[in-house]
């Protein structure tokens, strides 16, 4: 697969010389899917303008391996708001509607490794809201944490803390 | 989508979700770096803050590091006949119930910083602090528990330093003591201060802490006698008259 990645990006690269489409950027998920955007994304994305400055703008097409084409048009669609000053909280309420909770989590992990701040500030404060009031077992099984505390240590740990564990929302909530 | 462009690199079929997940370098929730989870857990209100840190370790030092102390006030109600006390939560709008038997027979005298400086008369030693969120139990020196304790305060949390508690006892009907200590030490300072004339508190004054100075305030007249200068007795301790109408007690930390 990577061997497809690179030859991809090799016919890429030669389309770059054709000056019709140097205005654009291409960005390769991880699944090798291109999606061609405006150069002007590259401020939102810091890991992408840093790739283009590197090369002083030669190479304009930028693969992402960790981001899947899936989750790539959700951060690009982010962006582009965010270019256009369009970030308001209505956009932002429909926006985190459409995610589930496994696509929330990759958003966030995607939103950091291309390193736009806005989107990372965003989906933190979306998880917080999504584990909040929720029990420990939930929040284990949201994120598939191993409980590494000895059955002493956690027993201790809910005595002293007893009062923070009563109220909470129930399990069967999970949305996944 | 705007004005994206999306195409798929080969004419090639693909069953898109599982050529994702098999070919991403994924990662994964257990070892985010602790930045990351810095940034979704210091959004956390503190009662969820606290279930976080019982996640998993890694979890546990992320949240204890990132717990906000300073958040807006709760409410106690503390009930003379159960040991279940009512602690509200106006933000939230949200009610905790729980049982606090450390406090059986106890007057709450201050609070700061979570902390409740305790008083429970008539034992050897009295005077503890308990923090009920934690549970932590730090006891003071012994106290002499022949005069009734008028008024009792603290500067700051007991577990940071530079915590003065201080208290003050009606002796006689001229003369005040005021002994302070710290959690640390291993007895009470303690100097009696002669009244003013006009010295009265109908009403518990109220104590305030401010820049390490312990400000009492009182609704009556109120006032201490400068004749006895107690600087010379204890040296941490100043008074002031500023009027009449209330007195300013300082203790230089």
């Amino acid at each position: 697969m990577a061997e497809e990645v690179s030859s991809q990006m090799n016919s890429l690269s030669i389309s770059e010389t054709n000056p019709s489409s140097s205005a654009t950027i291409s960005l390769v998920s991880g699944d090798d899917i291109v999606f061609k955007v405006e150069p002007t994304i590259a401020k939102e994305m810091e890991t992408v303008q840093s790739f283009i400055d590197e090369t002083d703008g030669k190479i304009t097409t930028i693969p992402l391996p960790n981001i899947s084409s899936h989750d790539l048009p959700y951060v690009i669609e982010y962006c582009e708001k965010s270019i256009a000053g369009k970030i308001t909280k209505e956009f932002e309420a429909e926006f985190v509607k459409k995610l589930n909770n496994e696509e929330v989590k990759e958003l966030f992990l995607a939103a950091n490794y291309l390193n736009i701040k806005k989107l990372l500030d965003f989906l933190s404060q979306v998880i917080a809201d999504r584990i909040a009031n929720k029990s420990v077992e939930y929040v284990r099984r949201y994120f598939g944490i191993e409980n590494d505390f000895t059955p002493e240590e956690e027993a201790k740990l809910r005595e002293e803390l007893a009062w923070t564990f009563t109220g909470v929302d129930p399990d069967d909530e999970d949305e996944n | 989508m705007g004005n994206c462009v999306c195409m798929i690199s080969k004419n090639k079929k693909r069953n898109s979700k599982l050529v994702i997940s098999d070919n991403l370098k994924k990662q994964t929730w257990d070892d985010l770096p602790s930045e990351l989870l810095e940034l979704i857990l210091s959004r956390l209100i503190v009662a969820d803050n606290i279930r976080a840190s019982a996640v998993c370790k890694i979890w546990h030092s992320v949240a204890t590091s990132v717990r906000v102390v300073n958040q807006s006030p709760w409410l106690m109600n503390i009930q003379k006949c159960s040991h279940w006390y009512e602690i509200y939560d106006p933000v939230q709008r949200k009610t905790h119930f729980i049982q606090f038997p450390e406090l059986k027979d106890c007057r709450v005298c201050y609070t700061k910083e979570g902390w409740l400086l305790l008083y429970r008369w008539p034992q050897r030693y009295p005077f503890f602090f308990f923090n009920p969120f934690t549970r932590e139990l730090i006891k003071l020196p012994r106290f002499d528990r022949t005069r009734k304790v008028e008024f009792a305060a603290f500067s700051c949390s007991p577990k940071s330093t530079g915590c003065v508690v201080f208290v003050a006892q009606d002796v006689s009907s001229t003369v005040l003591t005021i002994s302070t200590c710290s959690p640390e030490a291993n007895e009470w300072k303690t100097a009696n201060y002669q009244k003013g004339s006009h010295f009265s508190y109908s009403a518990l004054p109220q104590i305030v802490v401010f820049k390490g100075l312990f400000y009492c305030l009182s609704p009556t007249a109120f006032g201490f006698s400068l004749s006895n200068p107690l600087r010379l007795l204890m040296q941490n301790v100043d008074i002031h008259v500023t009027d009449s109408e209330f007195v300013v007690i300082a203790l230089w930390l």
